[in-house]
C-alpha cells in the first residue's frame, strides 16, 4: 500500500472497497491485511465450503429415498458422511462467524482501526487455504477420501486404508488458522479498545468472541497433538492408542473430546453474539441483563470444558466418570438459559421493528431451545445410553449447530451484510427463502430426531421399514431447506451485485459500526471515538 | 497526516509491547498444551502401569538425562544473559551470548543423537519387532511415550535453533546509509577538491577522497554500529520472544527429565 | 524502553542458574535414594518449583502486568482441570 494512497484514503473517507492498495484485483484481495477484506476472503471461502456440504448432505438424504442401495454404495455414504462432517464442522462451522463476522465488526464494534496483528490475520486466511487444498488432495489421491466420520476414532481410524492421514493433517492445519485468530482477537479486545471503552461497555457480540478466542487457544492445541498422534500411529507405528502395545483407544476419544466439545461452544457462541446485537437493535431498546449475558458467555466456555465424557457414556469408560460428567454437564444449561430468558426479557413489550435478520434471531430461538432440551436428554446417561449413535443425536446436533449457530449467521448476513458491501437486499426473497428454509429445517431434522428416538442408527446407509415413512418426510423436508438455503445465497449475491445502496444506519442500531460510513473506509475511523456509554443506547429514541 | 495514516498500515503498532507480549504468551499457551496432550497421556499410563515404567525407565541413562539438562538450563541463562546484554547497548556480547546457546542447543542435540542411536541399536525403537515381543505392554507404552515426547521436544529444540539464527541476522545486521549527492551541488566544486570527515567540533578526521572534474556524482555511505540509541527496538523485542520461546522448550524438559529418566 | 527500569544486572539471573543446577543436582540425588512411588512426587515438586524459577525470573514473569499473570493463571487451573476430570475415569474403571 503506497503511502498516498492510504493518506488520500483516509481523508476522504473513501470505502475500503474502493481503495488502490500495492495490488489490483485478487492480488488486492489475497495479500491485503485489511481485516475488512480477510472477513470477506474468509466469507467467500466458508460459503464455497457450506455449498459443497449442502449437496454431500442433500445426496444422503437422496440415499435414503429408498430401501437398499439407491444412489450409492454402503462404503460410498461412509465417506460422503465423513466428508460432510470435516467440511460441515472444520471448514464452514468453526471460521464460520468468528472467521468472517468476527474479523470484519470486531475491531469497528471496539474503535478499533484494525485487528493487533493484521499480518498474522492474513496468515490465518493462508493456513485455512493450506487445509483445503490439502483436504482436497486427500479425496482425490489414492485411497481416497477417509471412511472413518468427522471424529476420526481410533482404532478404525489406524487401520483404514483410505487418506485418514492427509485428512488429519489438514485438520491440524485448520486448527493452527484457528488458533491465530482466537490468539489475535484476545490480543485485539486487551490492547486496541477505544478509549472509554471498558469491557462492560463492549458490544455483547464482543464478548462472545473474546470466549470463543479463549476456547480456540486453550483446547485446539490438545486436538492437534491427538490428531498428531493418529498420524504418527499410522506412519511410524507408535501405537500410543493401539491395545496390542498396551495403549487406550479411550483416551483417544478423552482428548478428542477435550477439544471437540467446548469446539460445539467455539462454534455456537458468536451466534448467540450475533442474536444478542440483532435483538436489542429491532426491539429499540436496551438489552436486557446485559451483564448477565456477557457473563454467561465467559461461563459458557468455562463449564463448556468441563463436560466432554458425556460424548462417552457407552465407551467403556467408567461409570464414576460418567456420573461426574453428567452432573457437570447440566450445568451448562444455567449460562444458556440466562441468555434466552433475557432475550425474550429484551422483547417483552418492546416496539419491535420486524425486519429479516430479526426473524432469523426468532428462528435461532426456536430452533436452539428445541436443541438446547434435547441436550439435557442427551445429558441424562440413561436416556443417552438409548440414543447413543442414533439420528436422535443427529438431530440435537443440528437443531443447536445448524437450527442454531448457522441461522445466526444467517441472520448475521441481513443484518451486516448492508454495511459489508454498502447494499440492501431484496426483502421479500429474503423471506420467502427463510420460510422455505423453516419448513425444510424442521421437516428434516424433527423426523430425524423422531426416528433416532425410534431406534434408527446414526452413519446407516440403508434402513429398515418401519422407517421408511419417516425417511420420506425428511428427505422431502431436505429438498425445501436446500431450496431455501440456495435462494438465501442468490438474494445474497444479487444484493451485492444489484442491491439499492444501503443508509449509513439501515436498522437504527446503536454499536460502533453503524456510525462509520457505509462501506467503511479503510482505517475504519477518521476519528478514534471516545466512548462514553454501553453499546444498546437507544433511549434518545425511545423519548 | 500521510505520515501518520503511512506508518499505521505498515506496521501498526510498534510502541506497543504490551500487546506483542500478550500474543507471545498465548501462542506459548498452545505449545505448553500441546505438550499437555502428551502429559495427560503420560499421566494416565503411568497410573496403569507404573511398575512397568520403573522397570523401562532403568534402561535410560541418568547421567546422559542429566547432561543434558545442565545444557538447557545454561543455554537459557545465556538468553536472558544476551537480553541484558542488548538491553545495555552491548551487542557484542549479546552476539556472543546467542552463539552459546546455539553451542548448547546442539550440544543438547547430539547428546540425544547419541542416546536414540543407542536405544535404536538395542532393537528398542517403536513397533521394532524385539520390543514388541520382549518386553511387556506396559514398557511399549513407556517407550512409544518416551519417542514422542522427547521427539517432539527435540524439533521444539530444532526450531528454536532456527529461530535463534533469524534473531542473530537481526541483530548483526547493521544499517548501512547511503546517500546520493545531487549533480547540481557539485557544480561549483569543481577542480582539486577534497572530500573529508569532520568531527563535530570541525576538526578533519581524515581525507576520503580528492575530487578532479570527472566526478559527476558522490555517493557517500556511511557505516555505524548500532550504539543503544539506536538500535531497533524492536530487535530486543525478538530476543525476548525468541527466549521466551527457548525457556519454554526448557520448562518441557525439566518435566520430561525426572519423568522418564527418574523414575526407575 | 520500559525495560530499563527494573534491574539490569547478570547476577541476578547467574544466581538463578545456579538455584537451578542445584535443584537439578538434588532430584536426580533423590532418585538414588529409591523412595518408590514418593519419588515420582518429590520429583515432580522439584521440576515444578525449577519451572516457577524459569518463569518467574527468566521469562520476567514477576514483571510482567497483571493481564499476563491472570493468562497464566488460567492456563494453568485449565490443565489441572482437564489432568484432574480425565482422572474420574482411570481409577475407577
Amino acid at each position: 500500500m503506497s503511502r498516498h494512497a492510504v493518506a488520500d484514503a483516509v481523508r476522504t473517507q473513501e470505502s475500503y472497497l474502493d481503495v488502490k492498495g500495492r495490488y489490483s484485483g485478487l492480488f488486492g484481495w489475497i495479500f491485503s491485511v485489511d481485516h475488512k477484506r480477510i472477513g470477506l476472503l474468509y466469507l467467500g471461502s466458508v460459503f464455497l465450503f457450506f455449498i459443497v456440504g449442502i449437496f454431500l448432505g442433500l445426496f444422503m438424504r437422496l440415499e435414503q429415498l429408498t430401501m437398499g442401495e439407491t444412489l450409492m454404495t454402503a462404503n460410498m455414504y461412509n465417506r460422503l458422511f465423513t466428508l460432510h462432517g470435516v467440511i460441515m464442522i472444520f471448514f464452514f462451522i468453526i471460521p464460520g462467524i468468528a472467521g468472517t463476522m468476527g474479523n470484519f465488526f470486531l475491531p469497528i464494534q471496539i474503535g478499533a482501526k484494525d485487528v493487533f496483528f493484521p499480518r498474522l490475520n492474513l496468515l490465518s486466511w493462508w493456513l485455512y487455504l493450506a487445509g483445503a487444498v490439502l483436504a482436497l488432495f486427500a479425496i482425490f489421491s489414492g485411497e481416497g477420501m477417509a471412511d472413518t466420520g468427522w471424529t476420526f476414532y481410533v482404532p478404525y481410524s489406524v487401520q483404514t486404508g483410505t487418506n485418514v492421514t492427509l485428512a488429519l493433517f489438514a485438520a491440524f492445519i485448520l486448527g493452527f488458522s484457528s488458533i491465530l485468530t482466537g490468539l489475535n482477537f484476545i490480543a485485539t479486545v486487551h490492547r486496541l479498545r477505544a478509549p472509554g471503552m471498558t469491557f462492560h461497555r463492549m458490544p455483547l457480540f464482543i464478548w462472545s468472541l473474546y470466549s470463543t478466542a479463549w476456547i480456540q487457544v486453550l483446547a485446539t492445541p490438545v486436538v492437534g497433538i491427538t490428531l498428531l498422534l493418529v498420524i504418527l500411529e499410522r506412519t511410524l507405528g507408535i501405537g500410543i492408542f493401539n491395545p496390542a502395545m498396551g495403549g487406550d483407544p479411550i483416551l483417544f476419544q478423552h482428548l478428542f473430546w477435550i477439544y471437540s466439545h467446548p469446539a460445539v461452544y467455539l462454534m455456537v457462541l458468536p451466534g448467540m453474539g450475533i442474536v444478542s446485537e440483532i435483538i436489542p437493535t429491532f426491539c429499540r431498546r436496551i438489552i436486557f441483563g446485559y451483564k448477565a449475558i456477557a457473563w454467561s458467555s465467559v461461563g459458557i466456555a468455562g463449564v463448556g470444558t468441563l463436560v466432554w465424557g458425556h460424548h462417552m457414556y457407552v465407551s467403556g469408560q467408567s461409570s464414576t466418570a460418567s456420573i461426574v460428567f453428567s452432573f457437570l454437564t447440566f450445568f451448562v444449561a444455567i449460562p444458556t438459559a440466562i441468555k434466552v430468558f433475557n432475550w425474550v426479557a429484551t422483547m417483552y413489550k418492546a416496539s419491535i421493528k420486524v425486519e429479516v435478520p430479526f426473524l432469523y434471531a426468532l428462528a435461532f430461538l426456536f430452533h436452539f431451545l428445541i436443541g438446547g432440551l434435547t441436550g439435557l436428554m442427551n445429558a441424562a446417561i440413561s436416556v443417552d445410553v438409548h440414543v447413543h449413535d442414533t439420528y436422535f443425536i443427529v438431530g440435537h446436533f443440528h437443531y443447536t449447530m445448524f437450527g442454531g449457530s448457522v441461522f445466526a449467521l444467517f441472520g448475521a448476513l441481513y443484518y451486516w451484510g448492508p454495511k459489508m458491501w454498502g447494499k440492501m437486499y431484496h426483502k421479500k426473497s429474503a423471506v420467502v427463502a427463510l420460510v422455505l428454509q423453516l419448513i425444510g429445517f424442521n421437516m428434516l431434522y424433527l423426523t430425524m430426531m423422531y426416528m433416532g428416538y425410534q431406534g434408527m442408527p446414526r452413519r446407516y446407509y440403508d434402513h429398515l421399514p418401519q422407517f421408511h415413512d419417516a425417511h420420506l418426510v425428511a428427505t422431502v423436508g431436505s429438498w425445501f431447506l436446500v431450496t431455501g438455503l440456495l435462494m438465501m445465497i442468490g438474494t445474497l449475491i444479487h444484493s451485492i451485485f444489484k442491491g439499492e445502496k444501503a443508509p449509513q444506519n439501515p436498522w437504527g442500531g446503536t454499536t460502533l459500526e453503524w456510525q462509520v460510513p457505509t462501506p467503511p473506509p479503510l482505517e475504519n475511523f477518521d476519528v478514534v471515538p471516545t466512548i462514553t456509554s454501553g453499546p444498546y443506547n437507544h433511549k434518545e429514541e425511545a423519548e | 497526516m500521510s505520515n501518520h495514516a503511512a506508518t499505521l498500515v505498515a506496521h501498526k503498532h510498534p510502541g506497543d509491547v504490551e500487546g506483542v507480549k500478550i500474543g507471545m504468551w498465548l501462542f506459548l499457551f498452545t505449545e505448553m498444551l500441546l505438550f499437555g496432550g502428551l502429559f495427560i497421556a503420560y499421566a494416565v499410563y503411568r497410573s496403569i502401569y507404573s511398575e512397568a515404567f520403573h522397570t523401562a525407565a532403568a534402561n535410560l541413562d541418568v547421567t546422559l538425562g542429566a547432561v543434558n539438562t545442565i545444557f538447557l538450563l545454561t543455554s537459557s541463562l545465556t538468553v536472558v544473559l544476551g537480553i541484558v546484554a542488548l538491553q545495555k547497548g552491548k551487542q557484542k556480547f549479546a552476539v556472543l551470548m546467542i552463539w552459546l546457546t546455539v553451542l548448547f542447543a546442539l550440544g543438547f542435540m547430539v547428546n540425544k543423537y547419541f542416546e536414540w542411536s543407542v536405544k535404536i541399536h538395542h532393537g528398542i525403537y517403536p513397533g521394532s519387532p524385539e520390543l514388541l515381543a520382549s518386553h511387556d505392554k506396559g514398557e511399549i507404552v513407556f517407550y512409544n511415550l518416551y519417542y514422542t515426547m522427547t521427539g517432539l521436544h527435540g524439533l521444539h529444540v530444532i526450531i528454536g535453533l532456527v529461530v535463534f539464527f533469524v534473531v542473530l541476522y537481526f541483530i548483526k545486521r547493521r544499517p548501512v546509509v547511503t546517500e546520493e549527492m545531487p549533480f547540481d551541488i557539485l557544480k561549483h566544486v569543481r577542480g582539486g577538491t577534497r572530500l573529508a570527515v569532520l568531527s563535530e567540533k570541525g576538526d578533519e578526521l581524515g581525507t576520503v577522497a580528492e575530487l578532479d572534474d570527472k566526478v559527476e556524482l558522490v555517493d557517500i555511505r556511511l557505516t555505524y554500529e548500532p550504539v543503544i540509541e539506536k538500535m531497533d527496538p524492536r530487535n530486543i523485542i525478538k530476543l525476548e520472544n525468541a527466549g521466551l520461546y527457548w525457556h519454554l522448550v526448557d520448562v518441557i524438559w525439566i518435566f520430561l527429565f525426572p519423568l522418564f529418566y527418574l523414575i526407575s | 524502553m520500559h525495560e530499563n527500569d527494573h534491574e539490569l544486572k547478570y547476577s541476578t539471573y547467574i544466581y538463578v542458574w545456579l538455584a537451578l543446577v542445584v535443584l537439578t543436582w538434588v532430584t536426580v540425588f533423590i532418585a538414588g535414594l529409591h523412595f518408590g512411588n514418593a519419588a515420582v512426587f518429590v520429583a515432580l515438586l522439584i521440576a515444578a518449583f525449577k519451572s516457577s524459577l524459569v518463569f518467574a525470573w527468566f521469562m520476567h514473569l514477576k514483571n510482567e502486568s497483571g493481564t499476563i499473570k491472570w493468562m497464566v493463571a488460567t492456563l494453568f487451573v485449565v490443565f489441572a482441570i482437564f489432568i484432574g476430570i480425565t482422572f474420574t475415569d482411570y481409577p475407577f474403571r
